[in-house]
């Protein structure tokens, strides 16, 4: 086979099979990305760069798409959970319940999302708890029921979704949020299953 | 063999050289593409104006994972040619005034503690632009864009204090500073004495025809519609059914309905008579548009053999406010030969 043939063969190939990668593995670094330049403790993620121009461009697309109009860190931290304490991915047709003390900041809230990222449908119109209305235990400790069928306290309704995910908002935390190794121990509310049907 | 090893090596490098560069590309362009869709299609509100959003809801589906808890205040900014000034008032909880480039980079925020005082206000510039504050109070903000967005959060500490956050958070305005007020010219009567400039639609099948602004964008009908027409930014709204039904509130509840309305409530019915004589009745309609936006309807209808042929002309209020003598007078031009 001549040179230039086996050129045009190798561009050709390189462009359809190397797109197809390029256009197909654009989700998954984005996840895995986000995920590396991020931060973990127990069942909730955030990076500190979201929203900040510091944010590197696989972030900054991954919160066009799943969290546009963030706010930068020095305003509000964002945590997500997609798993429960074990890892296990929240499920609609499982209940939870979380639970923890309220966090060191002005004003927090905990929201429930379906799989399409937006709020859950439910007769009760309750997609969220916040510091503002939650009913804390004696003790200053928070639980909320996370489950399709109503429970008793701070109860937030999953409809029909079938998978779930949770953000904690933190508008204007203390200083142990704000960096990557204390943000790793502070404690944060524990997602804990209670079981599945 | 060693050539064709050699040639599939390239092969492998070609594939991988491409494969990092598309992927790097495509991720360069999905804020900026997010953010150019968000402002053109998904809201599509005119720049430098306020739009005071209700409480999320589920049914509210714009922006992914909102906060149910926060009142949302949203301004499309162009500051291409002049500055933006903006004011707000603070109420006295968390409230927070923020901006997203096209990449969507939040340039700043600013918080009600960091605000100090109320009302707060604040001049957006272009990069190269200047503003003279003599008054030492302005916070004078450079936009990396000359588009994007600004959004004011405010925290609902009850529902039953959101009526009072929600006054408070009609008090903001925007004005560009230093462009030409927007000419009031005196326009002569349009055609046929009405007071906006008019294109008509004529049903030769039922025997109407009604008027309705010439900047006006004919739409898809849907159901029982036969004419639908919008202003570009999607409101006001004309339509015109066809339909059978045992009440003008019926016809008016049942096609509300139909284009995912909810919580419709018709109002009193006015008796009235169309200029070629016809009878006619006349109702306002509040409801709930499919967006989840509280949607206001100035409705006429006419009974024809058996069934309503009814006009309605809607519009959000927070978007473009109602008013009931324009959309009285392009209803009532509703004609059958």
């Amino acid at each position: 086979m001549k040179k230039p043939f086996k050129f045009l063969i190798v561009a050709l190939v390189a462009l359809v099979v190397g797109g197809a990668i390029g256009y197909f593995t654009v989700d998954p670094m984005l996840n895995l990305i986000t995920n590396m330049s991020g931060v973990e403790n127990g069942p909730w993620g955030t990076s500190l760069a979201i929203g900040s121009t510091s944010a590197n461009p696989y972030l900054r697309a991954w919160v066009a798409e799943h969290g546009l109009l963030a706010l930068a860190k020095s305003e509000t931290i964002y945590l997500h959970a997609y798993v429960d304490d074990n890892g296990e991915p929240l499920l609609g047709n499982c209940d939870y319940r979380i639970e923890g003390k309220a966090p060191d900041t002005r004003w927090w809230s905990i929201t429930a999302y379906g799989e399409d990222d937006f709020l859950i449908p439910n007769d009760q119109g309750r997609y969220s708890w916040s510091c503002t209305e939650i009913k804390l235990e004696p003790d200053g400790r928070f639980k909320i029921y996370l489950s399709k069928t109503p429970k008793e306290g701070n109860w937030l309704p999953t409809g029909d979704a079938k998978e779930l995910s949770l953000s904690l908002r933190l508008y204007n935390p203390g200083p142990a949020y704000y960096d990557y190794e204390s943000l790793k121990t502070v404690e944060l509310p524990h997602i804990i299953k209670e079981g599945c049907k | 063999m060693k050539k064709w090893i050699g040639w599939i090596g390239w092969t492998l490098l070609a594939i991988i050289v491409v494969a990092v560069i598309v992927n790097v590309v495509l991720v360069l362009r999905i804020p900026t593409d997010i953010m150019e869709v968000t402002l053109t299609e998904r809201f599509n509100y005119p720049s430098n104006q306020w739009v005071f959003a209700p409480p999320a809801t589920a049914e509210r589906r714009t922006i992914v994972r909102p906060s149910p808890d926060l009142l949302y205040s949203l301004l499309l900014y162009d500051v291409s040619n002049y500055p933006l000034r903006l004011t707000a008032v603070i109420p006295d909880n968390y409230w927070s005034i923020s901006g997203f480039a096209m990449n969507t980079d939040n340039f700043f925020a600013i918080n009600d503690r960091q605000a100090k005082s109320t009302p707060i206000e604040v001049v957006l510039v272009r990069k190269g632009m200047t503003y003279q504050d003599s008054t030492g109070k302005v916070r004078v903000i450079v936009a990396p864009t000359d588009r994007g967005i600004i959004l004011i959060r405010t925290v609902i500490t009850s529902k039953a204090d959101l009526p009072r956050l929600t006054e408070i958070q009609k008090k903001a305005t925007a004005e560009l500073v230093g462009a030409p007020a927007k000419e009031e010219v005196t326009k002569p009567p349009a055609a046929g004495g009405l007071s906006f400039e008019a294109v008509e639609y004529v049903n030769a099948e039922y025997g109407f025809s009604i008027k309705y602004p010439a900047a006006w964008v004919k739409g898809q009908p849907t159901g029982a519609q036969v004419f639908s027409a919008a202003a570009t930014a999607k409101v006001p709204a004309i339509t015109v059914s066809v339909r059978e039904a045992a009440s003008f509130a019926d016809a008016l509840k049942i096609g509300l309905a139909e284009a995912g309305g909810s919580n419709i409530s018709v109002g009193s019915e006015t008796q009235t008579k169309l200029a070629d004589g016809t009878e006619a009745t006349t109702a306002k309609a509040d409801w709930t548009v499919k967006a989840g936006y509280p949607g206001e309807t100035f409705a006429l209808g006419v009974q024809k053999g058996g069934k309503w042929i009814v006009a309605t002309i809607t519009t959000v209020a927070m978007l473009v406010p109602y008013d009931e003598a324009k959309f009285s007078e392009i209803a009532n031009t509703l004609q059958f030969k």
